[in-house]
């Protein structure tokens, strides 16, 4: 056989074939970049504001000690060299590390993570830690929210309601506007493209955010008011998930029964009722199932900026300080037994019905 | 092909749901809680409303009862005039009835939910005209050449954006060391069946735990609350990183399952060890898609960093929530607040547009400019153009 024959002799086969350099040049560059990384956090090593723009002055934290950051770049290049990275992933190495080397002055990692062992030791951490793993649960069942006659159990039943209603108001929304976002069934690329960026930006603001600013458009957190800012931001929050992830699956729609809706002379509605609304209802149901449980737990953290349900009792709870520890507890088990409860559910519906 | 057991079936069991809802207005329980009754009564209306629809419907249908009849014997009486037989009828379109009885449900839970949270409607009347309001106020406090005010409203807006970009990337390393080891553990083609399963367990109890249940319960106590020197940002981006785990590592265990088995029998069948495989097999194959499922995290991290933040973990969520927060002053600074709010959507969309250029060119490699070199190839004129 040619193939057996032509094949090297043993002795050559032992070298192997070695993978080519990645070109140097490309990594000199790295290194230019890994030094002004490195210049940056110099100039930025004690806290001060060094970036004056037109608009104000932006603080860029300094990182504590630059020098261990460009050994670090410098020994990740290296490996990058030594392991024949190309320079395209040596960059995105050389990136992460320093992104991450900022990110974590910025937020004082190492400060932070030296102090854990002192802080168990002193302080309320114990306590903390005590009650939230001790909790009251006769608080959970039998008081009442505070000056009120209002008892906690119903305050759940609250936060469920309005999960309820967000996410069905805020799924069909939602429904609506994927279908104006995605050029596959909307009018023009104009209208589709304009609704993608209204989206973005709705996204873009945080449920507290959205919270914030509707309790403040109604004109207050009181009783009633609470619930419709928490409503109307859940609707808000819905609205950009199912846009956008039901916007993406209508793209990747099957585009068969879309040409043969076109080709029996349908209309754009026509089209969109019989082609595209039941390729996407499986995931229509998913996703909305998907943003009630989100919609429970983003319920329980809104409650904080002072809308009604579990999340106000929640942070009266956490403003009580060293009296409010084990009904912190009590609230945060029964949230995690609440949200598994929820997961359960939506999967034997999703079983169900998918 | 008789639907009037159907309809006394909803017939009968919305009037006792109805019932069942009323009476138990009447309970110790609903005196107990406003919601609970204020819910109750909801659900009898909304059932009453059902009943009466339903109960409508059945009239038309005890209408037809002359025409279905008629019809009958038309199909029975055989070949007496037109009889259409099986292969004449249009298909006979599938049931509708639990499409219709699901669609009923969750109108009731809508109406009896709604009825729960007790919402005041009428506020919303007044709504619009304070939107309108504090939208132009906002609109012209980002719009306005900063002064003295302004710049520092700028200013405190960009550090703690940037902070809850940090949060959220700190907690995205976190999340990412440790959900690669957990991804592959959490591989059915990967591990044992022993480790297999409690792996699974342990990674559906974190997905299980919101995020504020770490922070508030775990995180904020061991490392601090507050700005990011007294630790409230760490606790953060470690809440948001382990919570992280769960979703990540779920997600690279199905890319991982998902794997062309051709290169992982072929490393067994040179003798490879386990770890050798998938260095050489299954990671290769996967890193593409690991690396967005990260960069995803990221985008999602920013976001819900602003939800700790409200708790007292750092970020643009300390910024603006009461008591201390922008939202916490009376009156409001809606200057403020818009240029809060610009620099929010500005630095999310520009982050999300970063990381879903990365990401395209990690998944697809550089599609645009293999097309544009195709078209070069085949069009030699426009190659010679230097562009």
């Amino acid at each position: 056989m040619t193939a057996v024959a032509e094949r090297p002799s043993a002795a050559s086969a032992v070298k192997r074939p070695e993978p080519p350099k990645p070109p140097l040049a490309n990594y000199l560059g790295l290194v230019v970049i890994a030094m002004a990384a490195f210049a940056f956090f110099w100039w930025t090593r004690e806290d001060t504001s060094v970036l004056f723009l037109p608009l104000g002055f932006i603080t860029l934290w300094a990182p504590q000690w630059p020098l261990i950051g460009f050994l670090t770049m410098l020994a990740v290049l290296a490996l990058c060299w030594f392991t024949r990275t190309s320079p395209m992933a040596a960059f995105g190495a050389l990136s992460v590390v320093v992104f991450s080397y900022w990110a974590g002055s910025n937020i004082y990692f190492i400060d932070r993570i030296i102090d854990v062992p002192s802080r168990l030791t002193g302080g309320n951490t114990r306590d903390q830690l005590i009650g939230y793993f001790n909790p009251d649960w006769s608080y959970l069942l039998f008081s009442n929210v505070a000056g009120t006659s209002r008892p906690i159990w119903g305050e759940w039943l609250i936060t469920l309601c309005m999960a309820v209603v967000a996410t069905i108001i805020g799924c069909f929304i939602g429904l609506l506007l994927a279908m104006l976002a995605s050029p596959v069934s909307s009018f023009n690329k104009a209208t589709s493209q304009t609704v993608k960026a209204v989206n973005s930006v709705v996204r873009s603001i945080p449920d507290v955010g959205w919270a914030l600013l509707f309790a403040a458009f109604i004109g207050g957190t009181a009783y009633g008011l609470g619930a419709l800012a928490a409503v109307l931001a859940l609707i808000m929050f819905n609205i950009g998930i199912v846009a956008k992830l039901l916007g993406e699956s209508i793209d990747a729609v099957n585009p068969g029964p879309l040409e043969a809706a076109d080709a029996t002379g349908a209309n754009l509605l026509q089209r969109d009722r019989v082609a595209v609304l039941p390729a996407v209802m499986p995931s229509f149901v998913s996703y909305s199932l998907y943003v009630f449980e989100l919609n429970i737990r983003a319920s329980a953290a809104l409650g904080v900026v002072g809308v009604a349900g579990i999340g106000g009792e929640l942070s009266r709870q956490i403003g009580r300080m060293s009296q409010g520890y084990e009904n912190v507890g009590a609230i945060l088990w029964a949230l995690v037994l609440v949200v598994l409860l929820v997961d359960l559910l939506s999967m034997w519906i999703r079983r169900k019905l998918l | 092909m008789s639907y009037g057991y159907k309809i006394s079936a909803g017939v009968v069991g919305s009037v006792l749901v109805a019932a069942l809802a009323f009476l138990m207005t009447y309970t110790s329980v609903a005196e107990a809680s406003e919601v609970f009754r204020r819910m109750m009564w909801g659900l009898a209306v909304a059932a009453t409303v059902v009943v009466v629809a339903v109960a409508v419907y059945g009239l038309a249908y005890l209408g037809t009862a002359r025409q279905r009849a008629e019809a009958q014997q038309r199909l029975d009486s055989g070949r007496t005039g037109y009889a259409p037989d099986r292969l004449d009828m249009r298909p006979v379109k599938p049931s509708k009835f639990w499409y219709n009885m699901a669609l009923i449900f969750v109108g009731v839970l809508f109406v009896g939910s709604a009825a729960g949270t007790g919402m005041s409607l009428s506020a919303l009347l007044e709504m619009p005209a304070r939107m309108w309001d504090y939208t132009v106020q906002m609109i012209a406090g980002v719009a306005q050449i900063p002064d003295e005010e302004a710049r520092g409203d700028w200013s405190n807006a960009f550090d703690a954006m940037l902070e809850s970009v940090a949060i959220a990337w700190i907690g995205t390393i976190v999340g990412a060391l440790f959900s690669l080891p957990c991804g592959i553990l959490a591989a059915r083609n990967m591990t044992p069946l022993a480790i297999y399963l409690p792996m699974r367990f342990i990674l559906s109890v974190i997905r299980a735990v919101p995020e504020i249940v770490f922070a508030v319960a775990i995180f904020i106590p061991l490392l601090g609350v507050g700005p990011a020197q007294m630790g409230g940002a760490m606790a953060g981006a470690f809440a948001l990183g382990i919570s992280s785990i769960g979703t990540l590592s779920k997600l690279i265990s199905e890319a991982i399952e998902g794997v062309d088995p051709g290169p992982l029998e072929a490393s067994r069948a040179s003798g490879a060890t386990h770890t050798q495989m998938i260095r050489w097999a299954v990671l290769p194959q996967v890193l593409p898609e690991v690396l967005a499922i990260w960069l995803y995290r990221f985008e999602v991290n920013i976001r819900a960093s602003a939800i700790l933040g409200a708790l007292g973990a750092g970020g643009i969520g300390r910024l603006i929530s009461p008591p201390n927060g922008l939202f916490g002053q009376r009156p409001y600074d809606w200057e403020a607040i818009g240029i809060t709010l610009f620099v929010i959507i500005a630095i999310t969309i520009v982050v999300d547009q970063i990381s879903g250029f990365v990401r395209h060119r990690v998944i697809h490699g550089k599609t645009v400019k293999q097309k544009k070199r195709r078209k070069d190839d085949s069009d030699p004129k426009v190659a010679a153009v230097p562009v």
